[in-house]
């Protein structure tokens, strides 16, 4: 496990997560969002798509 | 257990196109704060950011501060890791999240991608799932 400088911890809230998970899911009935009406397989390509991109710059730029 | 979800997990949880079975998974997660343990690099950050609209990106910031998961900044990952999974095959994206996932000690990768990590378990010294499958591994203890 690498070690590393890490804020103090605080105590963790999953009832206050949960409210946060349930307050997007209530937006995206109303409103949708960017991915509104894609398949899985188009959003999974998508990210893809996007982090390869940024990622092919990143190492290309050490090697 | 020390579990790292690939950005296609939170986005099926906090976009506009849920997934039942990522859904439940993030709920799992959340019904047993003792158990489950997660870790995030900003790399996954800025796909989700790219994938939901702004009230939700909102959201999901929170939600982490609220389980206090640390963001894990990118550039602390050693880039030999990153590379170790570009010469198996991997994708640079994909190779650094495998990278990622193996510098923090993580149990599990959990993605929806198949066809570049759930689909090649043996390239990885992590176990690698869907939310389904780890779901069906890990079913929820009853009270």
């Amino acid at each position: 496990m690498p070690r590393m400088a890490r804020p103090k911890s605080r105590r963790p809230d999953p009832k206050k997560a949960l409210e946060c998970l349930r307050r997007a899911q209530e937006r995206n009935r109303r409103y949708g969002g960017p991915t509104k009406g894609m398949t899985e397989e188009e959003i999974i390509a998508s990210v893809k798509e996007k982090r390869n991109a940024r990622w092919e710059a990143k190492f290309a730029a050490r090697t | 257990m020390l579990l790292v979800l690939d950005s296609n997990e939170y986005i099926f949880s906090f976009g506009s196109e849920p997934k039942s079975s990522c859904t439940l998974l993030v709920e799992q997660i959340l019904q047993e704060p003792a158990l489950y343990s997660l870790r995030i690099c900003r790399t996954t950050i800025e796909d989700v950011r790219d994938h939901v609209s702004r009230g939700d990106f909102r959201d999901f910031i929170r939600f982490l501060q609220a389980l206090d998961v640390f963001i894990d900044e990118d550039e602390l990952v050693p880039f030999e890791l990153g590379g170790k999974y570009l010469t198996r095959g991997l994708k640079p994206g994909d190779a650094f999240l495998a990278g990622y996932t193996e510098w923090v000690g993580a149990d599990c990768l959990i993605s929806e991608n198949r066809k570049d990590f759930v689909n090649h378990p043996r390239l990885f010294p992590f176990k690698v799932r869907t939310a389904e499958h780890f779901l069906e591994e890990h079913p929820r203890k009853t009270t």
